[in-house]
């Protein structure tokens, strides 16, 4: 052969070798381009590994994610959980948490650190104090111990430690015993309240509340606890102690928890243990009512809150809500029930979006139809007369238009006329909060041209409602997106906007910006 | 033997097929699949596009040489299929939210942008959100991605990268690097707009040590910044806040030798010690500034003022701070409440705040601040105060202190004829119709009927 034929030979081979190569690659990384999102700017990123055929590897690679990061652990704090398992016990456990302590306080905070490091040692050092606390046999003396270190007060330890170290050694304790050494410090108040809150929920009932009592009775605790309380998560308030106790009695024992409160001779601790009990549900709350000697603002109280309850009871009807609300709410005179009534289906229906199905993100990527979505919401809420159906309606609609605006559409045509137009233009101003501005300009498309007064002022309330907001979000890319808006009654409406959402912060700015986006004319009349 | 030309086309038939399964072959994806999931195995072995012979290399094998890692060395093609797969998950929303920001997360530390668009794609606002939030769900769980490499991501931020949704990243962005690298933010500070100010400057001290090595290097920082970004308040604002010790030791020096070189820094050292100074008398003080410069004297007697311990030291300042023409400084809010509080500690305290603000010049900058000054006493002496207007020599103030008279009479004790009697001492007609407009006021509101 040839050295030209050589050359060929190779250049052919090269040449189908690498063309393989590119059409290859190419067909993977047209795969990730994503379909569902017309807004996603063209990926710059990582193209190197994917392909749209792999539809299935992404559903395996989902499920491995989700298996490897499981639900979140009831302390919060993954990091604590896990090195509680993992970590294992030093040798000599106090001089080990004294070291981990100092590490924690030497951190250095700006300037290329990684920002796992502080957790991690927070984590490592909360470890160490529980092996100390378990191997010291006197969690008391830990306890004054630490609190002689200068780096204690420093790091808030004594706080940060009532959520993991204390609790967990108080857990393994008991309360009972706890309750000596939990005494010692303010910061320790909450690993108190939780630790024995946990164990009457468990089933520790009257006789545990009764002992705890009789612990504690003439110390420090005792003469601060009436006044101590904690955020609770399901309630979303600030709840007592003895409420909180007087909750996790069960109605079994309801005879036992009225004698041991009315036997007490503080009337904050009787009527927070009584009125907690009224909480754990309404049987509890009338089978209170009904008992001789209470304290007249006990009742009203065990009233108050049944009536808060059953107003927010999505098992009763809603015109037995309407009646609960009215008898807290006395004050309103000429009581609407009609918006009182659409109030309550709309906060029914955002329970339902929010707690149950993800059905709003999959409405959005179009894994649920409306219709499927119309279904499970009517569904899910509780039964509802004719006079709920629009509220429930123009409520749905108004959480489906923030994900897909056509969508959602044809959920008011089952409407007259006049309200469907009524739902759409109120819509712009009430509903679509804080979603991208681009999806929000997308949705004026829907709505048909205005006729009357009322319609002229809501087309372009929405515009001035959102500007402090968008201002507060996106500041001045807000202001860059309104200048590239297309020309219209919109795209006024929204610059208006600007200047006097500006000038309530800053009237010098609002002159500069008002400059900006309408230049005085060059022939001025000066 | 040569072969024939038959056998040398299949050779180079073969050969050329040879490449394009090689090119194929070199053209795969690389991903990994736990050694726990039977179905990653399975989609594994599903994923190989190449028709060639390559099955007995579909184990997961990734270019690198990495077999069967889980998550965690995932590239953004494995987080991107994974992501896409979530709505078909069926998760409830706190899960599906959970989620995506976990993913987000570590998507974020192999693929910064990739992460960030997906994201974006998704709903922007909180659905179960009852107050305002600035950036929606996700775009937190970016943070640390965004605080590794702050010079990287403030370009995207600079550039607005993302249209106008860089305005969410820019708080997180800030938030975060405030957190891991303040002097680094402090250093943007100029690049700011006046929206984010107040984010940008919450965010340098959200983490600092006062009074540590830390706290010293960033206010260093601050302080190198030109005076049209970091005015003397956000300076003096700073010195606090990274508890920077205050120094007096020959300060008059310091501050005279700043004037004109450096008048942000003579200003804040101006104020430092003004600060210092405010339990001394006025002549005191008087003394230790003479020998500074006007402008500069009025800002450490505001500050001794401003910081003043000892009510009867007040006057005293406030009357330095007339003769420095510090009007400004009178005409504010502070000022005022200071005499106020002063005046209320006594009958004799209002009767000497009375009797100092009628030596003040009359100014427009200095008529509230009289009014205000002589409210107390009149307010509480109704008869014993008709004498001691009588002794105001006439002209602006005396006018003044009767229409406050008038006021004070009307509004505190319901009493016209009072009032009648003070209005009627006025002595200049055109300020009368104006005490008189107030007085028609008060007629109007309560609906009183001349008899």
């Amino acid at each position: 052969m040839t050295s030209r034929h050589v050359i060929l030979l190779v250049a052919s081979h090269l040449a189908v070798l690498g063309l393989a190569y590119q059409l290859s690659q190419a067909s993977h990384a047209a795969g990730e381009s994503d379909a569902n999102s017309p807004n996603a700017p063209t990926k710059v990123s990582d193209r190197s590994s994917s392909s749209a055929m792999l539809a299935g590897d992404g559903q395996a690679l989902l499920a491995s994610f989700i298996e490897a990061h499981g639900p979140p652990p009831d302390s919060g704090l993954p990091l604590y959980d896990e090195l509680k398992k993992t970590l294992p016990v030093a040798s000599d456990p106090e001089a080990a948490a004294l070291a981990a302590i100092l590490a924690l306080s030497k951190r250095q905070l700006p300037d290329k650190l990684d920002p796992h490091e502080s957790e991690r040692l927070e984590a490592e050092a909360s470890v160490r104090i529980l092996h100390w606390l378990r191997a010291s046999g006197d969690p008391g003396k830990v306890l004054d111990q630490l609190a002689t270190y200068p780096e204690t007060k420093t790091l808030g330890l004594l706080s940060s430690l009532s959520w993991t170290a204390f609790k967990d050694m108080a857990s393994e304790q008991g309360i009972l015993k706890a309750s000596s050494w939990l005494e010692k410090s303010p910061d320790t108040r909450r690993t108190f309240m939780l630790v024995a809150l946990e164990e009457m929920k468990e089933g520790g009932g009257l006789s545990l509340i009764k002992q705890l009592e009789s612990e504690i009775k003439g110390s420090a605790m005792a003469g601060w606890l009436p006044l101590f309380s904690m955020w609770n998560k399901e309630d979303k308030g600030e709840r007592s102690y003895y409420l909180s106790v007087g909750k996790t009695v069960s109605f079994g024992e309801r005879q036992a928890l009225l004698d041991m409160a009315m036997g007490n001779e503080n009337e904050h601790i009787r009527n927070q243990l009584l009125l907690g009990f009224s909480r754990s549900g309404k049987q509890a709350a009338d089978w209170l009512l009904q008992q001789e000697g209470l304290d007249p603002k006990l009742i009203e109280l065990v009233k108050t809150v049944g009536n808060d309850i059953a107003s927010k009871d999505t098992s009763l009807a809603y015109d037995q809500r309407i009646d609960a609300f009215l008898e807290v709410n006395a004050g309103v005179k000429q009581p609407d029930r009609q918006a009182l009534m659409n109030d309550m289906v709309r906060e029914d229906l955002n329970g339902f979006l929010s707690n149950g199905r993800d059905w709003r993100y999959e409405f959005r990527h179009g894994v649920a139809t409306l219709d499927e979505v119309l279904a499970a919401a009517r569904e899910g809420m509780p039964k509802m007369p004719p006079a709920a159906e629009e509220a429930f309606t123009v409520g749905l609609y108004r959480e489906l238009v923030e994900e897909d605006p056509r969508k959602a559409l044809p959920l008011l045509d089952s409407l007259p006329e006049d309200r469907r137009r009524d739902a759409l233009f109120n819509s712009t101003w009430q509903s679509m909060v804080n979603i991208a501005p681009d999806d929000y300009l997308s949705f004026f498309s829907s709505l048909p041209e205005p006729e009357t007064p009322a319609e002229k002022d809501l087309r372009t309330k929405g515009w001035n409602w959102k500007a402090r907001g968008f201002l507060m979000r996106y500041g001045d890319d807000y202001v860059e997106w309104v200048k590239q808006m297309p020309e219209g009654i919109d795209k006024n409406t929204a610059m208006n906007s600007l200047i006097w959402a500006t000038r309530e912060q800053n009237p010098a700015e609002a002159r500069k910006l008002n400059d900006q986006l309408y230049p005085p004319k060059a022939d001025a009349t000066k | 033997m040569q072969p024939s030309n038959k056998t040398r086309l299949w050779i180079l038939g073969a050969s050329h097929l040879a490449m394009l399964a090689i090119g194929l072959l070199l053209a795969r994806p690389h991903f990994s699949s736990t050694e726990n999931s039977a179905e990653n195995k399975q989609g594994a072995s599903n994923s190989s596009t190449t028709a060639a012979a390559t099955s007995s290399s579909q184990k997961g094998v990734s270019r690198q040489g990495s077999t069967f890692k889980p998550s965690t060395s995932w590239h953004g093609g494995e987080y991107a299929r994974a992501w896409k797969a979530l709505p078909h998950a069926k998760l409830s929303t706190p899960d599906r939210i959970r989620i995506q920001r976990e993913l987000l997360e570590k998507w974020a530390e192999t693929d910064l942008v990739g992460a960030i668009d997906a994201a974006l794609a998704e709903a922007w606002d909180n659905d179960d959100g009852e107050y305002f939030d600035s950036s929606g769900q996700l775009l937190s769980a970016l943070s640390k991605a965004l605080a590794k490499d702050p010079g990287r991501s403030w370009d995207m931020i600079r550039d607005r990268q993302f249209g106008v949704a860089t305005g969410m990243l820019r708080h997180e962005w800030i938030r975060a690097v405030g957190q891991t690298d303040p002097i680094f933010l402090a250093s943007k500070m100029g690049e700011f707009s006046w929206r984010d100010a107040d984010d940008v400057s919450n965010a340098l001290f959200m983490d600092v040590d006062p009074g540590s090595e830390s706290a010293k290097a960033l206010y260093a920082a601050i302080a190198k910044l030109p005076p049209e970004v970091v005015s003397a308040e956000m300076l003096l604002d700073a010195a606090k806040r990274t508890g920077i010790e205050v120094d007096l030791q020959g300060i008059q020096q310091e501050v005279l030798s700043l004037v004109g070189k450096d008048d942000r820094m003579a200003k804040v050292r101006a104020t430092q010690w003004g600060w210092q100074l405010g339990s001394l008398p006025a002549s005191e003080i008087e003394a230790q500034v003479a020998a500074l410069p006007e402008a500069i004297r009025s800002e450490v007697v505001w500050a001794a003022f401003d910081s003043m311990r000892k009510p009867e030291n007040t006057l005293g300042l406030a009357s330095l701070l007339a003769s420095e023409g510090a009007w400004d400084k009178l005409e504010s809010r502070d000022t005022v409440r200071q005499l106020q509080i002063l005046a209320s500690t006594g009958e004799d305290s209002a009767r000497a705040v009375a009797d100092w603000a009628t030596d003040l010049p009359v100014r427009k900058e200095t008529t509230e601040l009289f009014h205000r000054s002589v409210d107390n006493y009149l307010r509480n002496n109704m008869d014993g105060a008709r004498e001691w207007l009588a002794t105001l020599p006439e002209g602006t103030w005396r006018d003044r202190a009767y229409a406050e008279y008038s006021q004070q009479a009307l509004n505190a004790h319901n009493n016209p004829e009072a009032s009648r009697w003070a209005l009627d001492q006025i002595g200049d007609t055109t300020f009368k119709s104006e005490a008189e407009s107030w007085r028609s006021q008060w007629e109007k509101r309560t609906g009183w009927q001349a008899q």
